[in-house]
């Protein structure tokens, strides 16, 4: 089987498999992360999908990808990609088709299939040990359907089913859930963040991921321009803030050994994340939430504090 | 006294607010109001549509539903005009009124139909001008009160004020949008609109004719979509300075579309498809791109 090695961000330059066309937002990060993932995956792909905003890259007719595609219901792609790994298997052991012709199985769903409606076919094809991909795009919402809050929205963050009111000023109540801890726990050959603003860091997982055989998992900040309340253009700087914050950390577990990727040196105040995005404009104005702001950066501190005893020990800490 | 407003335009570009504005207007106006957006996946730049119904004592609202016969429509977005899925122009009664949001005469953008009036304005310069944003809602729902002649100002901002207020725009931010409203709102000058036909349950449905390579699918057909052109939601250009370029590729690959390739003379955008979000503009290390506005570059 051919196969490319990226090292310099010009190799990424060559043949993309995901064409233009597409009938998703202006400025989605969602794509960005699908197909850069592609091209380091090389053409040999299947995906499965779950219901979601990527559900409507492809409305039959028209499809903008140059590999397969099956959709599934909305709990149910992990348990899809278990069928269509089985039957490649089968075929290939009955010598129906070559071994050069087997597919990469991948799953592709949004936030709201993987950590909430879909959590439990996951946990059953990662225990399963199903040899397979898992490409969470996360927008930290259900975008599609009007930007309601699911399992992965954060603390303070305004949705259409959480509006900032005089009740309940701060927005979501509730905290963002660790989909990258709950695949962890599993113990699966590979578990992984990335973030589109990130290509070579993306392209190393994804390289390193292949030798694993077993459940290799994924989870992709996306910034969403109509959900974030964004500017089309800002998508790429918010991935960029959002790791540099330290709010979306870079890291990767091999059979639950995390090592973080990227580690930055001295953490930007999550403050100039928050205030860009107009689902955090209510912590800013007409009143400033400070004890808000205040604590969103104090979790994120928290959780840096451990890594840097962890991984680079006390002296190199960048916190003040 | 019957008024069917339909509203089309593009995900994002505040259809659906317009058409709350216009019921809300009416109903501070004193009359019986309807308003409602198709329901569907809520995407920016997929074309949406929504329905304002306004009615008076003599005849409360009489029906629910869609309007497939309005007498005023609202094209908040001209490359919508020509779209055969869209047909925006579906049902619009004679003599009725037809308002274009276009930075162009509407006389050179459209001459399909010579019994209705065409009324246009450039609302994004407008918005752009007033609010600083291109937010169509305001401007739109100002335009629809403004046409239906029923409306006086006060009853607008009104209207304007409870709607926007519900959506969480406050302070400045709403006086600009006023101030939109009322440019808006003076700029154009009502007429008198026919009485629409009331709807009668149609048997045979007309479907618009479609090129065949769009309608016979071909399931061995991968990356068909580019085909289907997505460059018309663009509201900005990005225009590449080639001699500022150093070739690097970083455009190429934080573009969301996948339309800039490299040639050898350096980065191409494919504007048939380019959604203009401008993604390449903002992250670019030398600063070689700059974006002008869709009319000024047609």
């Amino acid at each position: 089987m051919s196969r490319t090695w990226f090292s310099t961000l010009k190799d990424l330059l060559g043949e993309d498999y995901v064409e233009p066309g597409t009938p998703l937002c202006a400025g989605c990060g969602a794509i960005i992360a699908l197909r850069l993932f592609h091209k380091a995956l090389g053409g040999r792909v299947v995906w499965v999908n779950a219901a979601g905003c990527i559900t409507l890259l492809i409305v039959y007719p028209f499809t903008p990808l140059k590999s397969s595609w099956m959709y599934t219901a909305m709990a149910s792609a992990p348990a899809g990609a278990q069928g269509i790994r089985d039957a490649l298997d089968i075929l290939i052991e009955k010598e129906r088709i070559p071994v050069e012709e087997d597919l990469k199985v991948v799953v592709v769903t949004g936030d709201g299939a993987a950590s909430d409606i879909g959590l439990q076919s996951t946990s059953g094809a990662i225990h399963r040990g199903l040899d397979f991909y898992y490409l969470c795009y996360d927008n930290e919402a259900f975008g599609n359907t009007g930007f309601q809050y699911s399992a992965a929205t954060p603390y303070g963050s305004r949705t259409a089913t959480s509006p900032p009111t005089p009740l309940i000023p701060e927005g979501y109540r509730g905290r963002k859930k660790d989909l990258f801890e709950i695949w962890r726990a599993h113990k699966p050959p590979y578990v992984a963040t990335v973030s589109p603003s990130h290509p070579m860091d993306m392209i190393r997982k994804i390289e390193k991921a292949e030798k694993y055989k077993g459940p290799k998992l994924f989870i992709s900040i996306s910034p969403c321009p109509p959900g974030w309340i964004i500017e089309t253009m800002d998508t790429v700087k918010l991935a960029k803030l959002a790791v540099e914050t330290g709010i979306w950390p870079l890291k990767e577990a091999v059979y639950g050994e995390v090592h973080h990727t990227y580690i930055p040196r001295r953490l930007k105040p999550v403050e100039e994340y928050l205030k860009i995005q107009g689902r955090f404009k209510h912590l800013f104005y007409p009143v400033r939430r400070d004890d808000v702001i205040a604590k969103i950066q104090r979790e994120i501190e928290e959780y840096w504090r451990i890594v840097y005893d962890k991984e680079l020990g006390k002296e190199d800490s960048g916190l003040t | 006294m019957l008024i069917y407003t339909r509203f089309h335009g593009r995900g994002g570009q505040g259809v659906k607010t317009a058409s709350r504005i216009l019921g809300n207007a009416a109903h501070f106006e004193g009359y019986y109001t309807q308003d409602f957006p198709i329901y569907g996946a809520e995407r920016r730049g997929a074309p949406v549509v929504a329905f304002t119904r306004i009615s008076d004592e003599s005849l409360p609202v009489p029906e629910r539903g869609y309007i497939f016969n309005p007498n005023l429509i609202i094209l908040a977005d001209e490359s919508l005009l020509n779209d055969p899925i869209v047909n925006p122009l579906a049902g619009l009664q004679r003599n009725g009124t037809l308002f274009i949001n276009t930075g162009k005469p509407v006389d050179k953008i459209f001459t399909g139909r010579d019994d209705v009036r065409i009324v246009g304005e450039d609302l994004i310069g407008l918005s752009l001008k007033y609010v600083g944003k291109t937010i169509l809602s305001t401007g739109l729902g100002a335009v629809a009160a403004k046409l239906t002649g029923l409306i006086r100002w006060v009853s607008l901002e009104e209207g304007v004020k409870e709607e926007l207020l519900e959506i969480g725009i406050r302070g400045e931010m709403l006086e600009k949008n006023i101030l939109l409203a009322k440019a808006c709102f003076e700029r154009i000058y009502p007429a008198s609109l026919p009485m629409p036909k009331l709807a009668e349950p149609k048997k045979i449905v007309k479907i618009n004719w479609m090129p065949p390579n769009l309608t016979i699918p071909e399931i061995r057909n991968v990356g068909n979509t580019r085909v289907r052109k997505t460059g018309n939601w663009r509201i900005f250009k990005p225009i590449l300075n080639l001699e500022k370029c150093t070739k690097c590729g970083i455009c190429i690959i934080y573009c969301p579309e996948g339309v800039i390739t490299m040639t050898s003379s350096g980065p191409e955008i494919d504007y048939e498809n380019c959604k203009g979000c401008l993604i390449c503009f903002n992250e670019c290390p030398v600063k070689a791109f700059n974006y002008i506005r869709e009319v000024e570059a047609a």
